[in-house]
């Protein structure tokens, strides 16, 4: 089958040589890859609307196959392909630079895998459901709008390769950013008509600048960031090309191209349509001249780049929806779930024209030395570089330059919402554009140089040499510790995810390779839309959520059980959580084994593991008629067992006794309460009923001011009364403690049938108790 | 010495007892080790079952440990482990950390648990024991309970050999490269490196 994934590269080396007339041979091959990958995501995601995911491959390699034979038999002038060799210099630091890109991505993904895994991978499982337009694993019933190019393009591809998508994943990132070094570096060569500012350029956008938290490109390729990076450079030189050569094939595939990488990155897809729309205004006002030619071309790439974006998918056809159809997630919902939603709201002007921090979510003004440490140093020399580029007159730092300025302003211009803390993606894009500029302008500092005599050249090959250093000291560091612990660990690099899941590399997680082991051997009974509750514990929010993503990803189904955090006031960071793994009702379940709280949780798998449950609840679970067990995994060696139950539906609804008789007269809480933890609350009661009364109570969680911290998460579950005198009653309610310190207010209330009414004391008042949760 | 001095004195020692309790009286954890295999594959996962025993007057918590460091501000307990050497000097970092406990979870005084425990075998094959600690107490008073058993590691899975020969494999390719782009700078920098001219 890994065949097939010839032809998507056939047709983009043919796209490259017959339709763009590349000349340059690496160009062309790196074109092939790119033109390629991008060609098939169009076809998967066109025929994904109405195909399962396997045939709108097939479909899409044999439409691309058929594209391909009517491009070889095409007739037309053949390229001239002028063979323009890479200079002594060039050529080999291109080569190291392109092989570090790989191998640093490659390798460091054989450990890590990803940043964001918990989001991106479960997504990719679920394609291989068919479940598309996406949906969020952990809350199926919020609409899920995202930028979900790179997991689609990835799965696809898996298709050919036996559906070992992480393994694709690690080969594609890697790949991309090869490409990205080729492409970027032969689009500046050309249009800076200059080998050395392209290679200075290239390497400092690579190699020679910080951002927060990230050693330049070379680094920045987890979750969509190369495919980001690749595809920002392709636009950048298939409009270029097209406005070069004033082609309107050329301009067709450039919009087709830009249209398509809205679906990969929003944001950037937005600034250069911004950029590429500013771009013949300034061309033409440097030059004096006026050439219609420059804005039909790029009329025709915005057009279709715009009528592709709107009804493609992702998040700018969901805007367009929003904003066109009024279409909304509507008013029932909350404002967490319109944050988990990625429902975005834009306001312009931003107040105050200051920039959200990725990391803190406080605002800094342009000025401030936070820019600097967030988007490179070389942002702050944006204003001269980028008037360097003018006064040249070099369109293709004209265009970068455009580009990174535009890429500082709008976070600063654009009110995003919530979404204010995203700022990063835009200042990755100025940082990396403003230290390409400042990597040109040492080029051509460097050019100017040789004319000079001996002791003037020596001194500023010096000072080159030593701004070079110190500016990819951190990123080469960054790199040789990346290709060291290949060298020195190579078995903790797995190409095989399931022999990484939860294994050496990861000793922290809550997870152990027996879950992965669990969750493949739970694999062949989920059906399409099922939701499976998962018995991870741990503190730390970060590593829960890694471990329960691994088992959905393993199992690929949807997850059951996590619960929403309270959204900050303001902009909340990118760190603030906004959901957490355990939510209300699955930390009841596991503490009680009561199955009617699956019914609410919409569960229809239970894994566990016996050893982290009460002996009583587990034998509760063992013999409750409604948990089949389906899955019994065993460590090889001993100490170790994973299990899973399918949740069968209930074969007569569950009678309850009507709560009306009864009043609340006490309650005894534990002392202390924990964050993130069930305790029983005993309840006394007075009132009449036959037998032994079995009331469904539940309650809701809220702070002082009303905030309800268990929203779509309230607990209902039966309380067994047993009578301690004429007319006194006692049972014990389990109560779900919230995921933050401080304090809060209890409300009970009694189920009669599907009527919920407030649980009433001995005056008829609403039953609220406080608890300090420490 | 007066009454009031001896009233003062009485008070102070009165309230110095609480302090010095938490001082003098840190958790003291018994381990003691149930069951373990006798031969592991290297760079495999396997469990050791455990009972942890609070035998002091302080109830413990699951510790949190961050960069090697224990950073829980109440009295917590972890396992550590270390195959074949004791380490040299007793410190969190020096060994291997499994959590037992959350931080949620109490074990209070005479309260014991029996837990099986996930651990890593070494990367080299080799016969030795396994250094087992209960680390308990709180930062700067960390009090280490010692265990230990002897197991064989064995060779590593033929997964895990696979695994080390790709990556060596990707990284030669890596290295080659890199070799091959070096001499041909070297060769276009160097006078030494150029070829003569045939002429």
């Amino acid at each position: 089958m890994f065949v097939l994934s010839v032809i998507p590269l056939a047709w983009g080396y043919l796209l490259a040589d017959r339709a763009l007339r590349e000349s340059q041979r690496w160009l062309r091959w790196t074109l092939a890859y790119a033109l390629g990958l991008l060609s098939f995501f169009i076809g998967v995601n066109a025929l994904f609307y109405w195909l399962p995911l396997r045939w709108a491959v097939h479909a899409t390699v044999a439409l691309l196959g058929l594209g391909s034979v009517i491009l070889i038999y095409l007739p037309g002038r053949r390229p001239v392909h002028v063979a323009r060799r890479l200079g002594p210099i060039e050529g080999p630091v291109l080569a190291i630079l392109a092989l570090t890109a790989f191998f640093q991505a490659l390798f460091w993904q054989m450990q890590w895998s990803d940043d964001d895994f918990f989001i991106h991978a479960p997504v990719m499982a679920l394609f291989f459901r068919d479940v598309f337009p996406t949906q969020n694993p952990y809350f199926p019933h919020l609409t899920f709008v995202t930028h979900y190019g790179r997991d689609l393009t990835i799965s696809a591809v898996s298709v050919l390769f036996g559906e070992h998508f992480l393994a694709v994943q690690y080969i594609l990132t890697a790949a991309n950013q090869a490409a990205a070094v080729l492409v970027s570096y032969f689009t500046a060569r050309r249009f800076l008509q200059s080998p050395a500012q392209a290679l200075w350029a290239v390497v400092f956008a690579f190699a020679g600048i910080n951002f927060d938290g990230r050693r330049g490109l070379l680094e920045t390729f987890q979750n969509n960031n190369s495919f980001a990076t690749l595809f920002v450079f392709l636009n950048v030189y298939l409009f270029l090309t097209a406005l070069a050569r004033r082609s309107r094939l050329l301009a067709l595939i450039s919009g087709t191209a830009l249209g398509t990488f809205a679906v990969f990155y929003e944001s950037s897809f937005g600034l250069l349509g911004l950029t590429f729309a500013f771009f013949p205004m300034v061309l033409c006002a440097l030059r004096w001249r006026w050439r219609l030619g420059y804005f039909t071309g790029t009329a025709i790439v915005l057009v279709i780049a715009g009528v592709l974006a709107l009804v493609e998918g992702g998040i700018v056809t969901e805007l367009a929806k929003r904003h066109v159809f009024r279409a909304s997630a509507g008013p029932q919902f909350r404002e967490e779930e319109r944050r988990m939603s990625h429902e975005l709201k834009i306001r312009i002007p931003k107040p105050g024209f200051t920039i959200t921090g990725p990391f803190k979510g406080d605002e800094y003004p342009l000025w401030s030395r936070r820019l600097a440490e967030d988007a490179g140093t070389f942002v702050p020399l944006l204003p001269l570089t980028g008037a360097l580029m003018l006064l040249r007159r070099k369109p293709w730092g004209i265009l970068m330059a455009g580009l990174s300025a535009l890429a500082i302003l709008i976070p600063a211009l654009i009110d995003f919402g919530t979404f204010n803390s995203e700022s990063l993606r835009f200042l990755i894009v100025g940082g990396a554009g403003g230290a390409m500029l400042f990597g040109v302008a040492l080029g051509m500092l460097w050019e100017k140089a040789r004319g000079w005599g001996t002791m003037p050249r020596a001194i500023v090959a010096v000072v080159l040499a030593g701004v070079a250093s110190i500016s990819i000291w951190p990123s080469a560091r960054s790199a040789y510790d990346v290709l060291r612990a290949a060298a020195l660990y190579p078995r903790d690099h797995y190409l095989v995810a399931e022999e990484w899941g939860c294994t050496v590399v990861l000793p922290h997680l809550p997870c152990e390779p027996i879950d992965v082991s669990a969750a493949i051997a739970l694999r062949p009974f989920i059906r399409p839309g099922d939701h499976v509750l998962v018995d991870f514990r741990d503190d730390n929010l970060a590593t829960l959520m890694s471990a329960e993503a691994t088992f959905v990803t393993f199992a690929r189904t949807f997850l059951s059980g996590p619960g929403l955090r309270i959204v900050p006031e303001g902009n909340p960071s990118q760190m603030t959580p906004l959901w957490d793994a355990e939510g209300f009702r699955a930390r009841v379940f596991f503490a009680t084994g009561e199955v009617s709280i699956l019914d609410d949780l919409d569960v229809d798998y239970v894994s566990l593991n016996p050893a982290n449950l009460a002996p009583s609840v587990y034998a509760k679970i063992r013999r409750d008629p409604r948990l089949e067990r389906v899955v019994h995994v065993e460590w090889p060696g001993g100490g170790a067992v994973r299990e899973a139950y399918r949740v069968k539906p209930a074969a007569t609804p569950e009678a309850w006794t009507p709560p009306r008789p009864f009043r609340i007269v006490s309650l005894t809480k534990p002392p202390e309460m924990l964050a993130r933890w069930v305790y029983p609350v005993t309840l006394s009661l007075t009132g009449d009923g036959p037998g032994i009364p079995r009331l469904r109570l539940s309650y809701e969680v809220r702070l002082l001011q009303g905030t309800l911290a268990n929203a779509n998460d309230e607990v209902r579950l039966p309380v067994t009364l047993h009578r301690n005198g004429s007319g006194q009653w006692t049972g014990t309610l389990w109560l779900a403690t919230p995921y933050e310190a401080g304090r809060y207010e209890v409300h009970l209330f009694a189920w009669d049938g599907s009527t919920r009414s407030p649980l009433r004391d001995p005056s008829g008042g609403p039953v609220t108790f406080s608890i300090d949760v420490h | 010495m007066t009454p009031s001095v001896r009233g003062l004195i009485g008070a102070l020692v009165l309230l110095a007892i609480p302090l010095s309790v938490g001082a003098v009286d840190p958790p003291s954890i018994e381990l003691e080790i149930l069951g373990h295999p006798k031969e592991v594959p290297a760079s495999s996962s396997f469990y050791v079952q455990v009972k942890l025993t609070n035998a002091g007057t302080v109830p413990v918590r699951g510790c949190t440990i961050e960069l090697g460091q224990v950073v829980s501000p109440d009295p917590c307990l972890a396992l550590g482990y270390r195959f074949f050497k004791a380490p040299r000097r007793l410190d969190v970092a020096s060994v291997d950390t499994v959590q037992v406990l959350s931080r949620r979870e109490v074990l209070a005084p005479g309260q014991s648990i029996e837990r099986s425990v996930r651990l890593v075998s070494s990367r080299q094959s080799a016969t030795g024991q396994v250094h087992l600690y209960a680390i308990s107490g709180q930062p700067g008073a960390l009090v280490w309970s010692h265990e230990a058993f002897t197991i064989v590691v064995a060779e590593a899975s033929y997964e895990a050999k696979r695994r080390a020969m790709t990556t060596l494999a990707l990284f030669a390719i890596y290295v080659a490269g890199v070799g091959w782009a070096l001499v041909r700078i070297a060769k276009a920098i160097l006078p030494v490196a150029r070829r003569a001219c045939s002429s």
